[in-house]
């Protein structure tokens, strides 16, 4: 009987349940496509360090569950508000409350269980398109294949537990705790407008943007700390300029109607008047929530962008991180590197090498390099040789250089190196990617002299760059550390006074473990910010549709004042593009805001040009479609709940 | 002058074999500047006739004219301009919006009505300090009195200057002394304004403000009364003897009258 009854309330107020459906569904979902991703063994074999992504993602997926726990026990009380009125008839007519908490569960559960199975299977969609997402980052071939995972159901499984249960328990203490009376008149409370003068709205709306703008001078501050306070800067920032946002809308809305209100042109215009009083009445009951969803969307938009941009930037870096296949670096003077390349070429062939030295000057502050090296280096890279007359010397820098080392130039171009003076010029530096920080000087910089100079100095540093058949393999790194850790015997010819240090670097190894990273900062942050939009777009779709009885009441009156009905479509359409609007321009000014500073201070560290413009606009273009679809959809049910009810 | 002609009115609801009439030919005329009652028991026609002649429903048969016009002539694009020029609504339960102030709720009808922004202020306020409400402009429904409500819902009704005001029940939630306030009210927009009242009642007093009187049975006009040269008073004994005929009504003369 009871079971009957949940199924025809749930068909009666199908409309109050599409939204929370939805959410649910979307969640379940994003969770189950994204544990599939963490647990699936293709994406596990990818890199070593893949776990950066995998861990992150079940750790990501816990937050989400925690975050959305909060917002369906928001849905759930909208559900039990608009029931109210039911649930008091079945008390009135003698029905105990256990029978009525046992009838909301029994709904709940099938809904939930429904919402759970449909995210399911809606994940393994999206989960596939997501692996072959990570597998397009490492550029690893992957057709689209249809992989159930039963580790992943059962996490989600879980976390939907964790979800739904937190939101089910408050539900059903709220049911136990309410009286009849409050069940029968709560709809009858009347609204109550706080009035506040212009001024006190100016003071706190200043106050909440000084609070902003400290947040993002902290955050400014961020690039140029290299110390582990950067961190503390970061978050103490990112906090400030969150709660700003908070404080922000906390009150701005109220401000904004009030100001409509006094523009009597403007509200006298048109049906004007009346979206003011609708708007007045959500702002006004709304405030804190289009506060919280402002915050959300902030964050959102700020996470998505970064993951994209971050994640981006490190993969276009990459390759300039490893311009070449293999390095070897020992910091002292060596013989040769004879056994490390009979090593390698018995692994990969070797299509070509480098073996020199970096020289010193004890009046040079930085590494001197042969031209002949220099060149040779630039042979492996394809880049064009360079020549020098017998007193000339050029600049390989870093990018970041530049600007001192010309500002150097300009006070006196000429060097002393070992007795011999050399001279420079803008025209003689140069920036192309060559691992200044260790293979072409040691600190991002090396000056590189005509061959006789440099063969009169003292060599510190070996060095050997090799340019393999194939390309390599990532497991040549390990082969090759362990063969030259434990095996090779270099002859040195100068024993330093300390340890020698020594690295190895194999791209294949590099690019691979370096795209986790990149796997990880993009997809994390695509999947939080996309679990925050939805869940902002269901929050806001509840408070609109839980003011349908005041909006049926309403539209009915302005009907009989001779509104039509395409005007009042018009009307509705025109309140809910305000209210969706209201909560996500400053979030998108902030966007843009971050994009534009990001842009002048990492534009140069980033190599694929226009990044940062170009995942502004993917972070605009995803957030809009999703945003979007939250907005029809409440749009499609307000306004035939509203007008079918009306006419 | 014939403001309002109903010619012959039928109204049924329902589907074969189970039809319910509403209105079973029903006719009258209400002139220029008239205050017209409309009485009778629930489930004689009285709400149905009134959404028939503000054209919320339309008739099952019959004709309706407004100033000369057919309403059932009219488009369904068009019925809502032909409303909000011609009609003015009070209803019992205000229909006031809650998220506006008074001032604001008055204003939405000189709005709605395409009215110059730059009249709208000084039109509203006259006709608050007419009704009475000037000094509750500034606020919201909810902090004033049911009879205040009710008074800027006439003035509402009224600030378009329309044809014919459609009253519902509109003493229906008031207490005593704010149903002859309001009456009152009604009364002088009848004769100071010349506003022509359609007004729909159960309430003998309320009735006894208006000029005539119909009286419904079964969906049609069982009788019809006019106040003439008779004190309010005696025109409310009047009504009282026909609603008694009705089988309707069984209450005393209150003193007040």
């Amino acid at each position: 009987m009871y079971s009957r009854l949940s199924l025809r309330n749930m068909r009666r107020s199908i409309r109050n349940y599409v939204l929370y459906f939805t959410t649910l569904t979307l969640v379940c979902a994003l969770m189950y496509s994204f544990l599939s991703l963490s647990f699936s063994d293709d994406v596990r074999a990818l890199a070593e360090n893949i776990s950066l992504l995998t861990n992150g993602l079940l750790l990501f997926s816990v937050v989400v569950a925690l975050i959305s726990a909060f917002i369906t026990s928001y849905a759930m009380d909208f559900i039990l508000v608009q029931r109210k009125r039911e649930f008091a008839t079945y008390l009135l007519m003698g029905m105990e409350n256990g029978t009525i908490v046992r009838l909301f569960l029994g709904e709940s559960a099938l809904i939930g269980l429904t919402a759970f199975v449909c995210g399911t299977a809606i994940g393994t969609l999206f989960g596939s398109v997501f692996a072959k997402m990570a597998m397009g980052v490492f550029e690893v071939p992957y057709s689209y294949q249809l992989r159930f995972s039963f580790k992943s159901m059962f996490v989600s499984f879980l976390l939907f537990l964790l979800m739904y249960g937190m939101g089910l328990v408050k539900s059903i203490t709220v049911i136990k705790r309410t009286k009849i009376i409050q069940l029968l008149y709560d709809h009858v409370r009347n609204e109550v407008h706080t009035e506040r003068s212009l001024r006190w709205y100016a003071l706190y709306l200043l106050f909440s943007a000084a609070i902003m703008t400290l947040g993002g001078i902290l955050l400014s501050r961020v690039v140029s700390e290299s110390s582990n306070m950067a961190l503390l800067i970061l978050i103490l920032g990112s906090v400030l300029v969150l709660l700003g946002v908070y404080a922000f809308y906390r009150r701005f809305p109220e401000l904004l109607v009030e100001l409509l209100g006094r523009s009597k042109n403007r509200i006298y215009r048109d049906a004007n008047l009346f979206i003011l009083g609708e708007l007045r009445s959500r702002v006004n009951s709304s405030g804190r929530m289009l506060a919280v969803t402002a915050l959300l969307l902030a964050f959102s938009l700020a996470t998505m962008f970064l993951g994209l941009v971050m994640g981006a930037g490190y993969k276009a870096n990459i390759r300039a991180e490893y311009p070449y296949d293999v390095t070897v670096a020992i910091d002292t003077k060596i013989a040769d590197f004879d056994g490390v390349l009979d090593f390698i070429g018995a692994k990969s062939p070797v299509e070509d090498y480098v073996s020199y030295y970096l020289y010193r000057d004890p009046s040079i502050p930085v590494e001197i390099l042969a031209l002949s090296d220099y060149n040779r280096l630039r042979q492996q890279l394809g880049l064009d040789e360079q020549g020098l007359a017998g007193d000339q010397y050029l600049i390989h820098c870093e990018w970041s250089h530049r600007k001192e080392i010309k500002g150097s130039l300009a006070l006196d171009p000429s060097i002393t190196v070992n007795g011999k003076l050399l001279f420079s010029s803008e025209d003689l530096i140069f920036s192309e990617p060559m691992e200044q920080a260790r293979m072409v000087g040691t600190d991002g910089r090396a000056i590189i002299v005509p061959d006789e100079v440099a063969h009169s100095l003292e060599a510190s540093l070996s060095r050997l760059v090799v340019t393999l058949t194939d390309g390599g393999r990532a497991e040549l790194r390990g082969e090759l550390n362990r063969f030259i850790r434990n095996e090779w015997k270099p002859l040195v010819l100068s024993p330093p006074s300390q340890r020698v240090t020594m690295s190895i670097t194999v791209r294949a190894w590099g690019i691979a473990n370096s795209l986790s990273g990149f796997s990880a900062l993009s997809f994390c942050g695509l999947y939080m910010s996309v679990i925050f939009i939805v869940l902002s777009g269901t929050v806001l779709g509840f408070e609109q549709l839980a003011s349908l009885v005041r909006a049926r009441r309403a539209y009915s009156i302005i009907r009989h004042l001779g509104v039509t009905d395409s005007e009042r479509k018009g009307l509705i359409l025109k309140e809910l593009i305000i209210f969706f609007l209201i909560p996500a321009v400053l979030p998108c000014t902030l966007l843009l805001l971050l994009a534009i500073g990001s842009h002048k201070v990492f534009a140069a560290f980033i190599v694929q040009p226009n990044a940062i413009p170009l995942y502004a606009f993917v972070t605009l273009s995803i957030f809009t479609v999703l945003y979007g679809l939250y907005f029809a959809g409440t749009y499609v049910i307000y306004s035939r709940s509203v007008l079918g009810r009306a006419s | 002058m014939c403001i309002l002609e109903a010619i012959d009115i039928k109204k049924d609801y329902g589907v074969e074999p189970n039809i319910t009439r509403a209105l079973n030919g029903l006719s009258f005329r209400i002139a220029k500047g008239e205050f017209v009652g409309i009485m009778g028991a629930s489930g004689s026609g009285k709400t149905t006739l009134l959404n028939c002649i503000s054209s919320i429903d339309t008739p099952t048969s019959g004709q309706i004219y407004l100033d000369g016009k057919d309403l059932l002539d009219i488009k369904d694009r068009d019925l809502a301009r032909f409303r909000r020029e011609n009609f003015g609504f009070i209803f019992q339960d205000f229909n006031l919006l809650d998220t506006l102030t008074v001032q604001e709720n008055i204003a939405l009808a000189l709005v709605i009505n395409k009215v110059d922004t730059k009249k709208v202020d000084l039109r509203v306020h006259e006709i608050a300090e007419r009704l009475g409400i000037g000094d509750v402009l500034g606020k919201y429904p909810y902090q004033v009195s049911g009879g205040q409500k009710q008074r800027c819902a006439c003035a509402r009704a009224i600030i378009n200057q329309p044809l014919l005001i459609l009253a519902d029940e509109p003493t229906g939630a008031l207490d005593s002394g704010s149903s002859r306030i309001l009456m009152e009210t009604m009364q002088e927009m009848n004769q100071s304004l010349r506003a022509t009242i359609l007004m729909v009642t159960h309430d003998a007093f309320s009735a006894s403000y208006a000029s005539r009187i119909l009286f419904l049975r079964d969906g049609t006009v069982y009788r019809e009364l006019e106040r003439g040269d008779q004190t309010r008073s005696q025109f409310f004994g009047q009504i009282l003897a026909i609603l008694e005929d009705l089988g309707g009504y069984s209450g005393c003369i209150p003193d007040s009258v």
